[in-house]
């Protein structure tokens, strides 16, 4: 199991190095002076020069390689064009309410789609596993600002359930800063929630219909019973699979949404620093979702053994 | 299967062939009532894409008298915040999502094939190559677009490319995945003891059979191109402001969501409901082609 870990562990620093290489070639590679790039249409010779110093793009290219491998390995992520913050800094200002608003998206679909999946398997072919599914089909299909906008006129300009807009730190108080986060979560959810209610209702139908099923049936088990400790947990693999697989989704979900409920967090920080062409911040921005969601997918491929004994790593 | 289809009769016109095709066309539209619906809303939406310029007013005509006028006769689906109409702006919207996906999907195809079949066939550069793939597939789909879109600067073939180069990953690793299956199969041993030369051996034995899984992958990529594209614009980051497209309306609509909810509900639905049919047609597709295919691509 140890071996395992470490031999998997050991086998995502090749895709993360990928990524920092690609993150660092993508500016470099782009036909053009990448200074004059970042600076703008109207920027002064001196404004040019100065971002070429700063990020040492008049040093030879393999200087330029070793200093931010160097620079990277050791946490420094370079200083916002826009703001001369430190890139960690501000990611670290806006990392509350991406967090909480993927975790709350997180949470509902889970109690969203695990049930409904689950009653579309047991009542395949039905009205009920029909609509179930054209459910999924439309949250799969809808993009989430489309979704998010139907959810702000209908509950927050409609009923006056929810805000808005705009995000509650958590230091007011837990409540309400959940109240700002319901409409966004239910929107990032969405897409999150039919993939989930696919995948379940998939894997289950193809658990149920396995010989040990009717055997616990057969044998007298509670039908809750067979379906929670006999097919639901053999059904599990693939369904955390698309747990992991799906976060990919929700991080680009967040960006959008976001922006729509004008939440200061890291997806807002990606559009604002990508229209200020704030290279550094959009560099450090990817490396850090993308390291999210390469180690998320880590603790998923280690979960199998949870769900299934006979994984042996 | 193409070993098992009969050769063309040599007497076979090409007007008989024809007939005989559309024959089967129209027999498999017949039993697969979902594909035909699908095929024939995708049909009104290209439509549209070519005529909407012929049949609306300039979707970019400013009327300062007529601003945020709700649905009526005169303006059936409302005015915009400077007086444009939505009813021609929504159609006019229609011809950069379908040219987005359309072109997208084509070079997702071929450079997946490309990919895929050499990392299948080629095996000291499977490794290589499909690390990189990993590589890429580790960065969420929407971002890579955002981040070369942001290198690239707005444009509609900026937008195709950066969607392209974040769908392509996926779309080889499935060719390489059906290319190992198949090139274990005893008639493709058969071919190559045989004598068979590779290019042959790829056309005759290795496309025909990745050509399911992809045609179904290339359907979602459709569908997730066209939400890419107008996420992209929504965030200023897409197509240009010039052009018509939803995600450009969708942006712009944010500031009037209550005094004008039309300028929302016309190019959201249009969008959705594009969306919707795509990956109706590629699920309704997948279970005609191969059921077997449905988990090995989802997941």
């Amino acid at each position: 199991m140890m071996l395992y870990v470490l031999r998997r562990l050991a086998a995502t620093v090749p895709v993360l190095l990928f990524v920092a290489l690609f993150v660092f070639f993508l500016l470099r590679l782009t036909p053009g002076d990448p200074a004059v790039l970042i600076a703008g249409d109207q920027a002064t010779e001196a404004q040019i020069e100065a971002i070429r110093q700063q990020l040492g793009l008049d040093k030879p290219f393999i200087e330029q390689l070793l200093a931010w491998s160097g620079r990277i390995l050791s946490g420094d992520l370079g200083r916002s064009v826009f703001s001369d913050m430190e890139v960690t800094r501000l990611i670290a200002m806006r990392v509350e309410p991406t967090v909480l608003l993927a975790l709350v998206a997180i949470v509902m679909a889970l109690v969203i789609a695990l049930p409904l999946g689950t009653l579309a398997a047991v009542k395949a072919g039905s009205r009920t596993d029909r609509a179930v599914m054209a459910f999924a089909m439309i949250g799969f299909s809808s993009p989430v600002f489309v979704i998010a906008f139907l959810l702000v006129y209908v509950f927050a300009l409609g009923l006056g359930w929810f805000p808005t807009q705009g995000y509650v730190p958590l230091a007011n108080g837990l409540w309400p800063c959940l109240n700002s986060l319901i409409l966004p979560s239910m929107a990032l959810a969405m897409l999150y929630a039919s993939l989930l209610a696919r995948i379940t209702r998939a894997s289950l139908l193809e658990v149920l219909s396995e010989d040990y099923v009717r055997t616990a049936r057969a044998k007298g088990l509670m039908p809750l019973r067979v379906l929670v400790r006999h097919a639901l947990q053999n059904a599990a693999i693939p369904i955390v699979t698309v747990v992991g697989v799906g976060i990919a989704a929700l991080l680009g979900g967040v960006v959008v949404t976001e922006t729509v409920f004008n939440i200061p967090g890291l997806g807002r920080l990606t559009t604002d620093a990508i229209l200020r062409r704030d290279y550094p911040v959009v560099q450090g921005l990817i490396l850090i979702f993308s390291g999210v969601y390469v180690l998320i997918n880590l603790l998923v491929d280690l979960s199998y053994v949870l769900f299934d004994p006979r994984i042996r790593y | 299967m193409a070993m098992i289809d009969a050769p063309p009769q040599p007497s076979a016109t090409a007007m008989q062939a024809a007939s005989e095709w559309f024959g089967r066309l129209a027999k498999f539209l017949r039993t697969n009532p979902v594909i035909f619906t699908g095929l024939l809303i995708l049909l009104f939406f290209a439509m549209m894409a070519l005529l909407a310029p012929l049949l609306f007013v300039d979707p970019a005509r400013v009327n300062p008298l007529q601003r945020l006028r709700p649905p009526s006769l005169a303006h059936p689906f409302g005015t915009d915040q400077i007086g444009r109409s939505t009813l021609s702006r929504t159609f006019n919207g229609t011809a950069i999502s379908l040219t987005v996906g359309a072109l997208v999907t084509l070079v997702t195809v071929v450079f997946g094939l490309l990919i895929g079949l050499v990392a299948g066939f080629v095996r000291w550069l499977d490794g290589i190559v499909m690390r990189v793939m990993d590589g890429m597939m580790a960065i969420p789909g929407i971002l890579l677009a955002i981040a070369l879109m942001s290198l690239f600067g707005a444009g509609v073939r900026n937008v195709i490319v950066a969607i392209a180069i974040a769908e392509i990953p996926r779309m080889a690793r499935i060719v390489r995945s059906s290319v190992l299956v198949i090139r274990e199969q005893p008639y493709v041993e058969a071919a190559i003891a045989g004598g068979t030369r590779t290019p042959r051996l790829l056309a005759q034995h290795i496309l025909p059979n990745v050509t399911a899984p992809v045609i179904v992958q290339a359907t979602y990529v459709f569908a997730s191109a066209m939400i890419v594209e107008s996420v992209l614009s929504f965030l200023g980051a897409g197509t240009p402001p010039t052009i018509p497209s939803w995600g450009n309306m969708l942006a712009e609509a944010r500031a009037f969501m209550q005094r004008a909810p039309w300028m929302i509900a016309f190019p959201g639905v249009a969008l959705a409901l594009l969306v919707l049919t795509v990956n109706v047609l590629g699920d309704a597709l997948r279970d005609a082609i191969d059921p077997k295919l449905a988990r090995q691509i989802r997941a």
